[in-house]
């Protein structure tokens, strides 16, 4: 548990409005991230953002530090938030949702250990060295957490075509990650 | 796949979504506005706001209606020691309930028109939607569309270049065919060209075998006269060295050797008669040969014939000189007088094998 959240919950609950702003600080990217990741336009994000928030505040007297962390009461909030406006239109089939939930389920990025640090520094170096082309739809899969049909209609290439240059990614993403040492 | 591959791959996946994760949480925008714009009445709130406003506002009327009506009641009965209600209280208490009926009336007028006002703008957020998933769908097709334009002017670029290729190609044999055909005609000239060509061919084999036949001949009468030659070479050898030997014998007849030549060349008067003879020389090869002959005999005349070595060293001088020879290829030439060619012809004769004489 978060005790820096604890405090400012604490002093949210006491009409202490830095803090209402200060815990807002720590988690609109996450859950803006994760509206982003789920399809929604900027403006829909923005709006659902704040709609999140307001809840959250709204009802922040029912949160129990001892059942979780803040961070997952609120990532409830905010799937909630998002079912209620999928609820009125069909999700997007461009978005993985699977990967949208990775940025709600994610470790901050203190709890990461040094080794953990390293894989990742070593696949960025890796992925900056890959042809523009290629990286660009790494990107469209991995950090806007499009699908395969996704991915096509951001890139305006073919689905198929979109497979064979993932495929190609991969590939060399490995052959560089095992010249690192950090695959087998 | 083998289980290694998959986890290989499962980790790379997993680093991804893990890299993925990080990097959309840091190009995130949030809303440039925090958590108080929903108090400023954005989105969602500012319709919350909008359909409940109204209905608090006549609530908080309603109460305060309910409160005077009651206040009045609680007169009526004389609950309270309190004065009488007065006639302008009841006209207030009418005219609160007519505002009441009233402000009623309106908010039921707001809440219809905010119901229609929502179910309008439910249509139109669902128009938008559908709005929004043609146009991507569109987006969609118009990509596979250009991307299968794009894939048949790259085959049929690639087929043009096979084209130009193929063309170039059947240029190429249009050509050797014609220069096929020049070579059919030109053929039976160049056939009877090689016929002349085998028929000189076969004279030359003819010429060759008979000159090897001549070659064979020469060699062999080469040979043959180069036997006879050696054979007359040995007798001439045999009749000079009878002769030297006769010739010493006749001159120094109780000498034997070196001593032998001393004696033939003081005999003969060598020294002497070759003092006179440079007069006479045809040329100056005889006149170089009769002075190194004069050495040799002057040495000859010097040597002492007893004591060791002195043959041997006179043997040497001799070789160096080169006298023989010269004296041989004198007298072969015929070079000279008949007096000149009569010494060079003793002195051959006392000087033949003295360089092997002790």
């Amino acid at each position: 548990m978060n005790e820096r959240d604890v405090e400012l919950i604490s002093r949210c609950l006491s009409g202490d409005a830095g803090a209402q702003r200060a815990l807002y600080d720590a988690h609109v990217r996450r859950v803006a991230a994760y509206f982003f990741r789920s399809g929604f336009t900027r403006a829909d994000a923005d709006d659902l953002v704040q709609d999140t928030f307001a809840r959250a505040f709204r009802s922040l007297g029912t949160f129990d530090a001892g059942k979780g962390a803040f961070g997952a009461w609120l990532s409830t909030i905010a799937r909630n938030v998002a079912r209620r406006r999928w609820g009125r239109r069909p999700q997007p089939d461009h978005f993985d949702p699977e990967l949208a939930e990775d940025i709600l389920v994610a470790p901050d990025n203190p709890g990461r250990t040094a080794a953990e640090r390293e894989e990742l520094d070593a696949l960025r170096g890796c992925i900056e060295q890959l042809p523009p082309e290629l990286r660009a739809l790494v990107s469209l899969r991995y950090v806007e957490g499009r699908t395969t049909r996704g991915v096509a209609a951001g890139a305006g290439i073919p689905e198929s075509t979109v497979r064979l240059r993932l495929a190609e990614a991969y590939q060399r993403l490995e052959q560089c990650l095992r010249a690192k040492g950090v695959l087998e | 796949m083998t289980d290694e591959a998959n986890n290989t791959k499962e980790r790379l996946e997993a680093l991804l979504r893990r890299w993925g994760a990080e990097e959309a949480l840091r190009r995130a925008e949030p809303p440039a506005a925090g958590p108080e714009a929903r108090t400023a009445g954005r989105g969602t709130l500012r319709i919350v706001l909008l359909r409940w406003g109204p209905v608090a506002a006549a609530a908080m009327l309603l109460m305060a209606s309910v409160g005077v009506y009651v206040a009045g009641r609680g007169e009526n009965r004389g609950v309270a020691a309190t004065p009488p209600p007065k006639p302008h209280a009841t006209g207030e208490l009418r005219r609160l309930r007519d505002e009441l009926a009233a402000v009623q009336g309106t908010l039921s007028q707001r809440e219809a028109k905010v119901t229609a006002l929502a179910g309008l703008a439910d249509q139109v957020r669902s128009l938008q939607q559908q709005i929004e998933q043609q146009k991507e769908r569109h987006k969609a097709e118009l990509a596979n569309l250009l991307a299968d334009a794009n894939s048949v002017r790259q085959a049929g670029a690639a087929l043009a270049v096979k084209l130009t290729a193929a063309e170039k190609r059947v240029e190429a044999l249009e050509k050797d065919k014609q220069a096929l055909a020049v070579a059919a005609a030109e053929l039976p000239k160049v056939r009877a060209e090689l016929a002349a060509v085998e028929q000189r061919l076969a004279g030359a084999t003819d010429k060759i075998a008979a000159n090897r036949r001549r070659s064979e001949q020469a060699e062999a009468a080469l040979a043959a006269a180069r036997s006879e030659m050696e054979r007359l070479r040995d007798k001439h050898s045999a009749v000079v060295a009878t002769f030297q030997r006769t010739f010493l014998a006749s001159v120094a007849p109780a000498a034997s050797g070196l001593a032998a030549r001393q004696e033939a060349a003081k005999a003969r008067r060598m020294l002497e008669r070759l003092g006179e003879l440079p007069e006479q020389a045809e040329n100056e090869s005889i006149r170089q040969l009769l002075a190194r002959l004069e050495v040799v005999l002057t040495h000859l005349d010097l040597l002492s014939a007893e004591r060791a070595g002195s043959g041997a060293a006179f043997g040497r001088l001799l070789r160096r000189g080169g006298v023989e020879a010269q004296i041989d290829e004198a007298l072969a030439a015929g070079a000279g007088s008949g007096p000149v060619r009569a010494l060079l012809l003793e002195a051959k004769l006392i000087l033949m094998g003295a360089g092997d004489a002790g």
